[in-house]
C-alpha cells in the first residue's frame, strides 16, 4: 500500500475554493442584463436546439475549471509517495497491532558518522515510523519506550494510538529527545515492557532502535548475552522484533572509568592523593602525552596532568593527584578529560567527605599517670603530635575499664593496648563495629593471655577464625636476650607500600626484645604484612578483613616495655599510614551510576521533614521537592527518595536540621564506565535469533529518504493544471466567445422578367 | 466643380442612418435622401424627370426643339426627336409593418423608423416624376391609410402617417395582405417594408394574393442589425415581444443556433420570394439607404418597362 503523503497538509483546507468555479457559475446565472428583443421566436427555437449542447459544454467548462482549482490546491500541498522500503512495509500489516518501539537513548547513540549522531539518525527514523503509522491509517497503537527509562518511558506515549494529533505530537517529542547519559540495559528494558503487557492480550511488534554496540548486547566471546537472549525469546512468544541498527564502526575515545582517593577518610587540612584512572576505548593507540587530566576539587582547579607513556587500546592508565582540603563537608571531586565524541566518559566526579580529624579510640589496659609510662603514650604522641602540627588525627584515650561500646558511635578505629580482657557483649560490639567499616588494632603485652585471647577474640569451634583476632596467639613468646628487627617488607600492600625502598637500615632501628607467637591455619583469612627477624620470621603484623573493617594485630606491645618500636624512624609513619588503612571509611565515598535512583534514610535527630534535590544544570538546575517514602519491608522507617538520575552531574539535596540550619549533601554520578566502548556487537548472531531480524538503517537509507525516495508530483499537477487551462481557454473561446459566425452572404434578390 | 463635389458628398452622407437619425422630421429627412442619392449619381435631378429613352421618332412641327437629336441629324440628315419614357401613372403602394417587433432598434433609428424614412424617400422620387403613392400601416389588420395620389399633398399625408403611428400588436401577413389586395384596385407596384417575423407560410399565402391580382411587389425585410449579428457578449434576458415569453441566455453561446434559426429563416422566405419572382432586399437598419432606394430604383424601372410593354 502506497501513501500519499502531503508536506503542506493544511493547503488543502483550500479545496473548498474548489466550489468556486460553482458559485461563479450560479451568480452569473442570477445576473443578467434585461433586453427586449424581437426576433425572439428564432433566439427561442436556437435555445431548444442548443439546450443540451450548451449544458455540455457548460459542463465541461466547469469540471476543468474546478480541476483547476483542485490541482492547483493539490500542487501547493506538495503529495508525494515515500518508496516502498523495508522500513514502511511493517507498518503496513493487517490488523491492529500494538507497537512498540525501543529509542537506545544510551549515551553511546552521541557517536555517529560525521556531525550526525547515531541518536539524531534514531530519532528521525522513530519519527518516521509513527508518522508512517499514522498516514497508513492501520489504527495500531504505537508505545514509545526510552531506553533510559523503561518504566515511565514517554510519559504521553503509553499506548498511543497513532494517529492525527496524538502521532504528531509523539513525534515532536521525539525530535526534542536528548541521549542520555546511562547504558542501554536491553533484557532491563524489555523485561519491564513486558510486565506492562501482562494483563493484554494483544498482538504486539517491537521495533529496537540502536547502535548494537558491543557492551549492550554481547557478551565476552561475542554471542549474545544470556540475558539479552532470555529476555528477547520471552518477547518473541508475543511478537516479532526488529532490531533497527544504527550504529557507526568505534572512533577514537578515551574515557576516565575510576576515580578514587587514597585514603579511606579525608581529612581537612591533610594532603590526600586522588586517583583517575584513563582507558582507550578507540582502536588506536594514543599518545598519553597528548592526554591531559584536569582535576578540580570543589572550586579549585588544578592544572591538568598527562599521562605517561602510550595507551594502547583498551589499555588503562593512572593519573595521581594530591590535594589538601581546608574546609571540612561534603566536596565534590572531579577528573576530566578534554571532551570528545561522548562527552559523559569525559568526566568522573567523587563526593568526598572531608573531616576535620579522624577520631581514634586508644584503650589503654595500663594506664600509668607519668608522663610516656602508660601503654598509650607514645602511640598518642605519633598520632596526635603535640604542638600545631596538623596530623588530622584526633585521640581519646580511656583505660580498660572506661572503655564502652557506645565510645565507638564517633570513632573512625579503635586500639587495644594490652588489655587484658574483654566482656563478651563488648567484643561483640567491637565485631560489630568493624563490620560496619570500623578499624581495630591490637597491640599484645605482658597482660595478654594467649588463651583468653584465642577464646575471646580468635573464637571456638565453628566460629574460630571468623571473630576479630586474625591469627591465634600461641604460648611461645618470642624472647631475645638481644633484639630482633623488622625485615623489609616483601608483599605489596597499600599499608605497607611506602616502606618499599627504603634503606634496610631503616628497619634496623626497630629492636624487639620480646613478643608473641601466633599461628596461622588455612581458615584464616589474615595476611603478614611485617615479619621480625628472629629465626622463625614470626609474624610482626598481621592484617585481616572482616566485614567492612580491617583490623591489625602487633604481636608487640605499643609502648618501649618489649620494643622500643615507638623510639625507631619508622614509628610515626608507619603508625600513621596504618591509621589511614584502617580507618572507617567515608560512607558517602560511593561511586553511583546514571540511572539508579537517590535514596537517603530519613533520620529525624538530623533532618527535617523537607528536602530538595538540586539536579545538574543539564537537566535544569531547578530545586525539586522530594519526597517521603515508607519503606516497603520496614514499616515505620522513611526514605527520601528521588527516582530519576537521567545524566551524569552532580545531585544536591538540600534539607534543614531541626535546629533550622541548611545543610547540603551531594551525590556524584557518573556514567557507566563501560558505555565508552564503541565496539559494535556482531550482527550475525542477533539476526539468526527466532523471530528476530536485524535492518540496517543508516544515515543514507532513513534520512536522506525523506527527500529522496520521495516521489513528488507537483510537476505533474501543475503541468496538468496548465494544460487543463489552455484547454479550457480554448473551449472557451470555441463554445462562442469568439464564434465568427456571420449570415449567409444575402444576395440582393433581384428578378428580371 | 469642386463646389459641386463638396455639396455632393455632403448630400450623400445623409444615406447614412447615423447621421438622418440626427435629423426628426421625415419629410426632410426623406428630401435628404433624396438629394442624396441622386447627387450620388452625378445627374442633376433638374434634367428632366425622365431619365429613360425609349425610342426615336420623326420631328413633326410644334415639337420642341430641345429634344432634336442632333447627333442622329448628323448621320440622317433628318430630325428626330428622342422620345423619352414618359411619366407613366405608376401606382406605388408602401406597405409599413408596424407591429411591435418593428419598434425593436439598438441603432440610431429603429426598423419602423429606417423603414418609413425609406418610404418617405421613395415616396419623394415617386412624386417627383409625378407617380402616384399611397401608404397603407398595418400589423394584425390594416391601419392607417394615405391614398394613392401623384399630389405632393400625398407625400405630407404619409409623413404625417408615419409620424404619428407608434408599432404595437402582432404582424399576421398572410391576412392583412389579403384585405389590402382586395381594395388596392387595378395593378400597381406594392413596396413591403417588414421585419418578416412571421411564419413563411403566411407570407407566401399573403403574397401569392397580391401576384395573384398582378401587383408588382418588392419586398423589404428590413431588420436591426443586433438581429443580424447577434452581437451580444453578457447574459442577458430576453423579453419578447408580440406576446413571446422571456429568455435568460448566454448570448454567446446562442449566437450560432440563432443565426442559424435566421439564416434558415430567410432562405424559407427567399425561396417563397424566388417562387413568385418577387424582389426581395435585406435591410439592416445599419445599411446606408441607397442600398434600398437602388433596390427600388431598380425595381421601379422595370415595373414602368413591363407596363409600357404591356401598354
Amino acid at each position: 500500500m502506497i501513501a500519499l503523503t502531503f508536506t503542506n497538509p493544511f493547503i488543502l483546507g483550500g479545496m473548498a475554493l474548489a466550489s468556486l468555479p460553482i458559485i461563479i457559475h450560479l451568480l452569473n446565472r442570477r445576473r443578467f442584463k434585461q433586453m427586449e428583443w424581437a426576433a425572439m421566436d428564432f433566439l427561442l427555437k436556437a435555445a431548444v436546439r442548443n439546450r443540451k449542447r450548451v449544458r455540455l459544454e457548460n459542463l465541461l467548462l466547469l469540471i476543468l475549471r474546478t480541476a483547476i482549482v483542485v490541482l492547483l490546491i493539490l500542487a501547493v500541498a506538495r503529495p508525494f509517495t515515500q518508496a516502498q522500503d523495508a522500513l514502511a512495509s511493517v507498518f503496513g500489516s493487517e490488523g491492529q497491532t500494538e507497537r512498540i518501539v525501543i529509542l537506545d537513548d544510551s549515551h553511546s547513540m552521541r557517536a555517529g558518522q560525521g556531525n550526525r549522531a547515531a541518536f539524531e539518525v534514531a530519532k528521525a527514523l522513530t519519527r518516521r515510523m509513527i508518522l508512517q503509522l499514522n498516514e497508513s491509517g492501520s489504527g495500531d497503537r504505537i508505545t514509545l519506550v526510552l531506553a533510559s527509562d523503561p518504566l515511565d518511558g514517554l510519559d504521553e506515549s503509553k499506548g498511543v494510538r497513532a494517529s492525527g494529533e496524538n502521532a504528531r505530537r509523539l513525534a515532536d517529542r521525539v525530535q526534542q529527545l536528548r541521549v542520555s547519559d546511562s547504558a542501554f540495559d536491553v533484557a532491563g528494558t524489555i523485561d519491564a515492557l513486558l510486565r506492562g503487557y501482562d494483563e493484554s492480550d494483544a498482538r504486539l511488534s517491537l521495533d529496537i532502535v540502536s547502535d548494537l554496540r558491543r557492551r549492550d548486547w554481547t557478551d565476552a566471546d561475542g554471542n549474545v548475552a544470556a540475558t539479552v537472549r532470555e529476555a528477547m525469546a520471552r518477547f518473541t512468544e508475543r511478537g516479532e522484533i526488529r532490531l533497527l541498527d544504527v550504529g557507526t564502526p568505534p572512533v577514537q575515545n578515551l574515557g576516565v572509568v575510576e576515580l578514587t582517593s587514597r585514603a579511606r577518610a579525608i581529612v581537612a587540612g591533610v594532603p590526600t592523593t586522588f586517583v583517575a584512572r584513563v582507558k582507550n576505548h578507540g582502536p588506536d593507540p594514543v599518545d598519553g602525552g597528548k592526554v591531559q587530566v584536569s582535576f578540580s576539587f570543589g572550586d579549585t582547579r588544578l592544572d591538568p596532568v598527562r599521562l605517561e607513556g602510550t595507551l594502547q587500546p583498551g589499555e588503562t592508565a593512572e593519573v595521581t593527584q594530591e590535594f589538601t582540603f581546608r574546609k571540612r563537608g561534603p566536596a565534590v571531586v572531579q577528573a576530566k578529560l578534554p571532551t570528545e565524541v561522548l562527552p559523559g566518559d569525559d568526566t568522573r566526579r567523587l563526593i568526598v567527605e572531608v573531616r576535620k580529624a579522624m577520631r581514634f579510640l586508644l584503650v589503654d589496659g595500663e594506664p600509668d599517670p607519668e608522663n610516656y609510662r602508660s601503654e598509650s603514650d607514645f602511640l598518642a604522641a605519633a598520632l596526635m603530635p603535640p604542638g600545631n602540627a596538623v596530623s588530622g588525627i584526633e585521640v581519646e584515650i580511656v583505660p580498660e575499664q572506661a572503655f564502652h561500646e557506645r565510645l565507638l558511635e564517633s570513632v573512625d578505629a579503635l586500639f587495644l593496648l594490652n588489655v587484658y580482657r574483654l566482656p563478651e557483649e563488648r567484643v561483640r560490639a567491637v565485631e560489630a563495629y568493624v563490620r560496619g567499616g570500623g578499624g581495630l588494632v591490637f597491640f599484645l603485652g605482658d597482660q595478654v593471655d594467649p588463651a583468653v585471647y584465642n577464646a575471646t577474640f580468635y573464637g571456638k569451634g565453628d566460629d574460630a577464625g571468623k571473630r576479630l583476632l586474625p591469627v591465634q596467639l600461641t604460648e611461645e613468646e618470642g624472647r631475645s636476650d638481644d633484639y630482633v628487627t623488622l625485615a623489609p617488607p616483601t608483599l605489596d600492600h597499600p599499608a605497607i607500600r611506602f616502606l618499599r625502598g627504603l634503606n634496610e637500615l631503616v628497619f634496623r632501628t626497630v629492636h624487639v626484645r620480646r613478643f608473641i607467637g601466633s599461628r596461622t591455619q588455612a581458615r584464616d583469612e589474615a595476611r603478614v604484612l611485617l615479619n621480625w627477624t628472629d629465626e622463625g620470621n614470626s609474624p610482626a603484623l598481621i592484617e585481616k578483613e572482616l566485614g567492612e573493617g580491617r583490623v591489625l594485630l602487633w604481636t608487640t606491645t605499643a609502648d618501649k616495655e618489649w620494643a622500643d618500636l615507638p623510639r625507631s624512624l619508622l614509628f610515626v609513619p608507619l603508625m600513621h599510614e596504618l591509621a589511614r588503612y584502617i580507618v572507617k571509611p567515608d560512607p558517602s565515598e560511593t561511586t553511583r551510576t546514571v540511572g539508579s535512583p537517590i535514596v537517603v534514610p530519613y533520620e529525624p535527630s538530623r533532618m527535617q521533614r523537607i528536602a530538595r534535590i538540586v539536579p545538574p544544570v543539564e537537566i535544569g538546575g531547578e530545586p525539586l521537592p522530594i519526597v517521603l517514602k515508607e519503606r516497603e519491608d520496614e514499616k515505620g522507617r522513611f526514605d527520601f527518595r528521588y527516582p530519576r538520575t537521567p545524566v551524569a552531574g552532580v545531585y544536591t539535596m538540600r534539607f534543614k536540621t531541626p535546629q533550622g540550619e541548611d545543610r547540603e549533601q551531594p551525590f556524584a554520578y557518573n556514567m557507566d564506565e563501560t558505555e565508552g566502548d564503541l565496539r559494535l556487537a556482531d550482527r550475525r548472531p542477533l539476526a539468526a535469533m527466532d523471530r528476530v531480524s536485524v535492518q540496517r538503517a543508516s544515515e543514507e537509507s532513513v534520512l536522506d529518504a525523506d527527500e529522496s525516495d520521495r516521489t513528488e508530483f507537483w510537476r505533474t499537477l501543475l503541468l496538468l493544471m496548465l494544460s487543463f487551462a489552455a484547454l479550457e481557454s480554448l473551449l472557451a473561446w470555441r463554445f462562442g466567445h469568439h464564434s465568427r459566425r456571420k449570415l449567409a452572404p444575402e444576395g440582393k434578390q433581384v428578378f428580371v422578367r | 466643380m469642386s463646389r459641386r463635389n463638396a455639396q455632393s458628398s455632403s448630400q450623400s452622407r445623409y444615406l447614412d442612418p447615423a447621421v438622418l437619425a440626427e435629423i426628426s422630421r421625415l419629410d426632410l429627412r426623406a428630401r435628404q435622401v433624396v438629394e442624396g442619392y441622386v447627387s450620388g449619381l452625378h445627374k442633376s435631378p433638374r434634367k428632366g424627370y425622365s431619365v429613360e429613352f425609349a425610342e426615336h421618332r420623326e420631328y413633326v412641327p410644334g415639337d420642341d426643339i430641345r429634344h432634336i437629336d442632333w447627333k442622329l441629324w448628323g448621320r440622317e440628315d433628318r430630325w428626330y426627336i428622342k422620345q423619352y419614357e414618359e411619366e407613366t401613372n405608376l401606382r406605388c403602394h408602401f406597405l409599413l409593418d408596424m407591429s411591435e417587433s418593428m419598434r425593436f432598434g439598438t441603432g440610431p433609428l429603429n426598423k419602423f423608423e429606417y423603414s418609413a424614412t425609406a418610404a418617405a424617400a421613395m415616396a419623394f422620387l415617386l412624386l417627383k416624376q409625378r407617380d402616384a403613392v399611397g401608404i397603407r400601416l398595418f400589423d394584425d389588420v390594416l391601419r392607417d391609410t394615405v391614398p394613392l395620389s401623384s399630389n405632393w399633398h400625398a407625400l405630407h399625408n404619409i409623413i404625417t402617417v408615419c409620424e404619428q403611428t407608434a408599432p404595437k400588436k402582432k404582424t399576421e401577413l398572410a391576412q392583412t395582405l389579403t384585405d389590402f389586395a382586395e381594395h388596392a384596385g387595378r395593378r400597381s407596384m406594392v413596396v413591403l417594408f417588414s421585419d418578416l417575423f412571421t411564419d413563411p407560410a403566411d407570407l407566401e399565402r399573403g403574397l401569392q394574393v397580391l401576384r395573384h391580382k398582378r401587383h408588382e411587389v418588392l419586398l423589404l425585410n428590413v431588420l436591426d442589425e443586433t438581429e443580424v449579428t447577434f452581437p451580444f457578449e453578457d447574459n442577458t434576458k430576453f423579453l419578447g415581444l408580440e406576446e413571446l415569453p422571456d429568455l435568460i441566455a448566454e448570448p454567446r453561446s446562442l449566437r450560432d443556433g440563432y443565426l442559424e434559426v435566421l439564416q434558415e429563416h430567410l432562405d424559407a422566405v427567399r425561396r417563397v420570394c424566388a417562387s413568385m419572382r418577387i424582389d426581395f432586399i435585406l435591410l439592416s437598419t445599419g445599411d446606408r439607404l441607397d442600398k434600398a432606394l437602388s433596390g427600388f430604383l431598380a425595381a421601379r424601372a422595370r415595373v414602368v418597362r413591363s407596363s409600357t410593354r404591356r401598354g
